[in-house]
């Protein structure tokens, strides 16, 4: 695959509009920066790097407090500087204004193509040791590097998706557990019609994420992304499939429609209202664990249902975050050096996979003895990583991001909302958003193709 | 008990059969503002798992303690530093934007010159414009003075009260007759004398009163310490207790922190409301004209 | 400015060439407002005047993320003008506004003239109470009245269904504006209360008495009296509401986080601008658009304060 989104379609001085302005502050850090940098070296010969990190990972200053320790030379601040959206708010303001982010970055995959377009990241490729990509899961590390000679970042977790489902509400019910969609929504319709105040499920309406895993899991590749020519296919056959066939459940009401994450979710959760998490990514299990232990025990992992009955199955990803590099920092090297070691070393990466809820990305721990064969009690002690071992190596790796996902999820959350409320059909909605991103990518200067 | 004791000393008056009437009205619109607060009192007594599965507006088990030693202890304590954040940068805030509005307001109602309406109408005007607009000139220009994320980033903008200057002006208009200026440029006095020693003494209500929208305005901002600072090291509480409350929805690596975040709000409350409560005599008295009588 | 070095504010006590004298006592008198003004002015023009200046200039280019920023001139602001995404969010705002306003300044004038005729029992705890939401940030008020409303554990709803009348549907498309409505009532009242009561206040008390005198009865003396008297602070508060309501956006933006069927990123006209800006990265068009919202509200205080006057 050739390099998608590379470094030079913004052409030189295009951004005249701050450029006086980031000369000017670019003169005053560098002063200051000088001034910083030059007294302490005097007085103690030799002075740690500073480099500022931003995560919303938590208590993830534990592996920064180890890197500080075992590199001299290299002193980490970390700053938690809000969770997503919050995160990326700042992140894109400082972007805009020239200066203000930090050197490193917790960004998601979705968003990477995004901010390399905003001029945000750094190409770390020849910063990082030679085979670091090898050591990654492929559909994963494609996320990061479209090809050897760039590298965004370095992934964190991932979320192959699956099913987590109540084994005990199951069995009252007398449900299987679907092997295909189908068959899910003949078991959602049985749920419901037997306790029309329960469901088998919820879709989250205001979650791109959680949608576009959907669409990635049946095989959809909604964008395709060549320099400046992206090909946008939304409304491909594969995806309309997806919105079809949910919207035909929550139009019956066999489905819950509550947004993610929410008050009235967490509840649901807890109390039974729902008999399963689908799809559930695969920082899910661990995730739900937290919530409600009163359910521990009555919990179980499945594959997520897959399209047809024949063939390999496909899986997609749902969320799972990377560490990168900003183009603002002033020391890439010792940044991303620090960024591989967060994700590399092998205490920093089990600590992200066992105490942080974090899927792990690195192939020799998804597949570890000590890593998938955990019995998990609140899984009535099943191997539940072994479940999503499986799910990570099924991702289809033909899926590709656009260079402007928020753009994306914003307008199909609001015309998957609108379908939800039944102000239009899901195939409108889908159409829908294929016009506007169309229309959106347009103004923004790409070439288009459908 | 004042009121009870004239109550059964006049008896059933009409007026008082009146007055009744009006108080059980009164009472019942009580119950509406103060409901959202019975709810947030009583929801930081519980656990999260009870948060959402007992009845809202009653008591369950009662985890309160707990629940404050979480707020006070979770991550290192940052709540505490929230808290002295937010009372630096309201008390700051409250206090320059007072002051800074009773001068400029002064100068509005008791000084004729050139361009006076004009320029008041542009600081009237400029509330007009949505902050939603300013937020990146705002970050673009307190970065390029090198105070973005530090508190001046918090503190400077909120000096600026538009609507403290405007009530200060309606104020002042009223409250400081012209006479008593002339008597004292008669005696001789400086005219920044005279501000000090006889006009701003009349402004006292007017000043703690808008002292006290300043500070609440501060206390309660949300949008501004948002964009503009990154270090939850000085955040104030509304931006700190918004992170906890999003931290529920980190996906893998997500946090529950309801049963905090509530009581952390509750904590939030309290301050401002102590407030009210001491500053009452100038607000309650409000922007009386009672200084000249 | 000539001579602004020897602004003093202190008299002169030094007697010089007499006309010098006076003149330099002119021209100090002249320069007096402004050395009150300046440190609000100073603050006034870098954190409001500067930004709106910048943000009018972002207005009038176009970044594009391939081919970089052009200028356009007028072009961004004639597309908001004409855009159908802003007037939604305008048409929610107008019709909250229509009914919210006159409902919050209502309550709060009769709240503020009961408390003023000494009508009421009490009067210290109704002003503490009612002016104690004002005490809420508006992201806690907002997260509380969405717990308050939710619908499966929501008090409200248990009560509404304990008592048999069903679930109510806060946060559906049909009930979010009066739920946000109720919100910003909840919040404001006591607010309003407190500049309205302060106002009334300022009436001599012997215009009351008078009147009272005359055997005018309290509603009369309220209507004929006390209100006219207090009309520029009614006024007043009728066009911070009116503002406060077209900038609406903490609450929606809380809300659409536990509604976003309902609530889309054009629901209001402020929360249009920031997903623009943070969405879909269109930081020049969003400029444009804010200022053609700030031109609307300019305009409806203007002609509120317009029609408010001829009536007077």
């Amino acid at each position: 695959m050739t390099g998608h989104y590379d470094n030079n379609y913004p052409e030189e001085g295009v951004r005249m509009r701050f450029r006086s302005i980031r000369r000017l502050s670019a003169a005053a850090v560098v002063v200051a920066g000088v001034c910083v940098a030059t007294v302490p070296s005097l007085a103690f010969g030799q002075s740690p790097v500073q480099i500022t990190f931003w995560s919303w990972v938590p208590n993830i200053q534990n592996q920064v407090t180890a890197f500080n320790a075992s590199h001299p030379d290299i002193q980490v601040n970390y700053v938690n500087a809000g969770q997503g959206e919050t995160e990326y708010q700042k992140l894109t303001t400082a972007l805009q204004a020239g200066s203000g982010a930090p050197d490193v970055v917790q960004v998601e995959y979705q968003y990477i193509p995004q901010y390399v377009a905003l001029h945000g990241l750094a190409n770390i490729a020849k910063d990082i040791p030679a085979g670091t990509g090898s050591k990654f899961v492929d559909s994963v590390w494609k996320q990061v590097s479209p090809n050897s000679k760039t590298i965004w970042a370095i992934p964190q977790d991932s979320g192959p998706l699956g099913m987590l489902y109540r084994q005990d509400i199951f069995q009252q019910d007398g449900l299987t557990v679907p092997k295909t969609w189908a068959q899910f929504a003949a078991d959602a319709i049985k749920l419901h019609t037997a306790n029309p105040s329960d469901y088998l499920a919820d879709f989250p309406v205001n979650d791109g994420g959680a949608i576009e895993s959907m669409f990635w899991q049946a095989g959809a590749t909604p964008f395709q992304v060549k320099g400046n020519t992206v090909t946008i296919n939304i409304d491909d056959p594969d995806s309309m499939k997806v919105a079809e066939f949910w919207g035909k459940l929550i139009g019956a009401g066999d489905i819950a429609t509550e947004p993610d994450y929410s008050t009235a979710w967490y509840t649901a959760l807890g109390n039974g209202t729902y008999a399963s998490l689908t799809p559930a990514a695969a920082w899910a299990p661990v995730f739900l664990e937290g919530i409600d232990k009163s359910t521990s025990g009555s919990w179980r992992a499945a594959a997520v249902p897959q399209w047809s009955a024949k063939g390999k199955p496909i899986n997609g990803d749902w969320g799972g975050s990377t560490t990168a590099v900003t183009a603002q920092s002033k020391y890439p090297k010792q940044a991303a050096e620090f960024a591989t070691w967060l994700n590399t070393n092998a205490q920093s990466a089990s600590e992200f996979a066992n105490s942080q809820s974090l899927y792990p990305t690195l192939k020799s721990l998804v597949n570890s003895p000590s890593y998938a064969d955990q019995q998990i009690p609140f899984y009535g002690g099943q191997e539940v990583n072994k479940v999503f071992a499986k799910a990570s190596a099924e991702v289809n790796t033909k899926f590709q991001w656009s260079p402007f996902m928020s753009e994306v999820y914003t307008v199909l959350q609001d015309e998957i909302g609108d379908a939800a409320q039944g102000s239009l059909s899901f195939a409108q909605a889908m159409k829908d958003t294929q016009a506007q991103i169309v229309t959106y990518a347009k103004q923004q200067g790409f070439t288009v193709k459908t | 008990m004042t009121a009870l004791t004239t109550f059964l000393e006049q008896g059933l008056t009409r007026r008082n059969r009146r007055r009744s009437f009006a108080t059980l009205v009164m009472l019942l619109f009580l119950v509406y503002f103060m409901l959202p607060i019975f709810w947030l009192i009583v929801s930081s007594t519980k656990s999260d798992s009870q948060l959402f599965s007992t009845f809202g507006l009653w008591f369950a088990h009662f985890d309160l303690l707990q629940n404050l030693h979480q707020v006070f202890t979770y991550d290192g304590g940052i709540y505490l530093t929230w808290l002295g954040n937010t009372a630096l940068y309201a008390v700051t805030a409250g206090v320059g934007a007072a002051l800074c509005s009773t001068m400029a307001g002064y100068a509005f109602a008791k000084y004729r010159f050139r361009g006076r309406n004009v320029l008041f109408a542009v600081v009237l005007g400029s509330i007009m414009i949505p902050q939603t607009a300013l937020v990146i000139p705002i970050y673009l220009l307190l970065s390029k003075v090198g105070i973005i994320n530090t508190p001046f980033a918090v503190i400077l903008p909120s000096l600026v009260s538009p609507i403290g200057v405007f009530l200060m002006r309606v104020y002042a208009d009223r409250a400081v007759p012209d006479a008593l200026l002339d008597a004292a440029r008669v005696d001789g006095a400086g005219e920044f004398k005279i501000f000090r020693a006889v006009s701003f003494r009349i402004l006292v209500p007017g000043f703690a009163t808008v002292l006290l929208l300043s500070f609440v305005a501060t206390w309660n901002n949300y949008f501004l310490p948002l964009v503009v600072l990154s270090t939850p090291k000085y955040y104030p509480l509304t931006v700190g207790l918004a992170q906890w409350n999003s931290s529920s929805s980190a996906g893998g690596g997500a946090n529950v922190l309801f049963s905090i975040v509530v009581a952390g709000a509750l904590v939030a409350v309290v301050p401002v409301a102590i407030a009210f409560l001491l500053l009452q005599r100038y607000w309650q008295g409000g922007l009386t004209a009672g200084g000249v009588k | 400015m000539a001579g602004s070095s020897q602004v003093s504010l202190t008299p002169t006590k030094a007697p010089a060439a007499r006309v010098w004298h006076t003149r330099r006592r002119s021209l100090q008198r002249a320069l007096v407002p402004f050395a009150f003004l300046a440190p609000f002015l100073v603050l006034f023009a870098f954190f409001l005047i500067t930004p709106l200046v910048y943000a009018f200039r972002m207005a009038l280019y176009n970044e594009r993320i391939v081919g970089g920023t052009v200028f356009v001139g007028l072009s961004n602001l004639e597309q908001a003008v004409q855009d159908s995404s802003f007037y939604t969010g305008l048409e929610h705002m107008a019709l909250l506004g229509v009914v919210q306003i006159p409902i919050m300044i209502g309550l709060a004038l009769l709240f503020a003239l009961l408390l003023d005729a000494r009508a009421v029992w009490l009067p210290s705890l109704f002003r503490f109470g009612f002016f104690l939401p004002f005490a809420v940030p508006t992201v806690v008020a907002a997260l509380m009245w969405g717990d308050l409303y939710a619908p499966s554990f929501g008090p409200l709803s248990q009560v509404s269904r304990d008592l048999g009348l069903g679930t109510p549907g806060f946060l559906t498309s049909g009930w979010m504006l009066g739920s946000l409505g109720n919100i910003v009532t909840w919040e404001w009242t006591g607010y309003n209360m407190i500049i309205l009561y302060a106002a009334l206040k300022t009436i001599p008390p012997e215009i009351v008495e008078a009147a009272a005198v005359d055997g005018a009865s309290p509603l009369q003396t309220a209507l004929r009296i006390r209100i006219p008297f207090i009309s520029p602070a009614l006024v007043l508060t009728g066009v911070f509401s009116i503002i406060g309501t077209l900038q609406l956006f903490n609450e929606p933006q809380i809300m659409s986080v536990i509604a976003p069927q309902v609530i889309g990123t054009a629901y209001t006209p402020n929360l249009y601008v920031y997903n623009l800006a943070f969405s879909s990265h269109e930081f020049n068009y969003a400029a444009a658009v804010s200022f053609v919202l700030g031109a609307f509200v300019f305009f409806t205080s203007y002609v509120f304060i317009f029609l408010t006057r001829k009536q007077r």
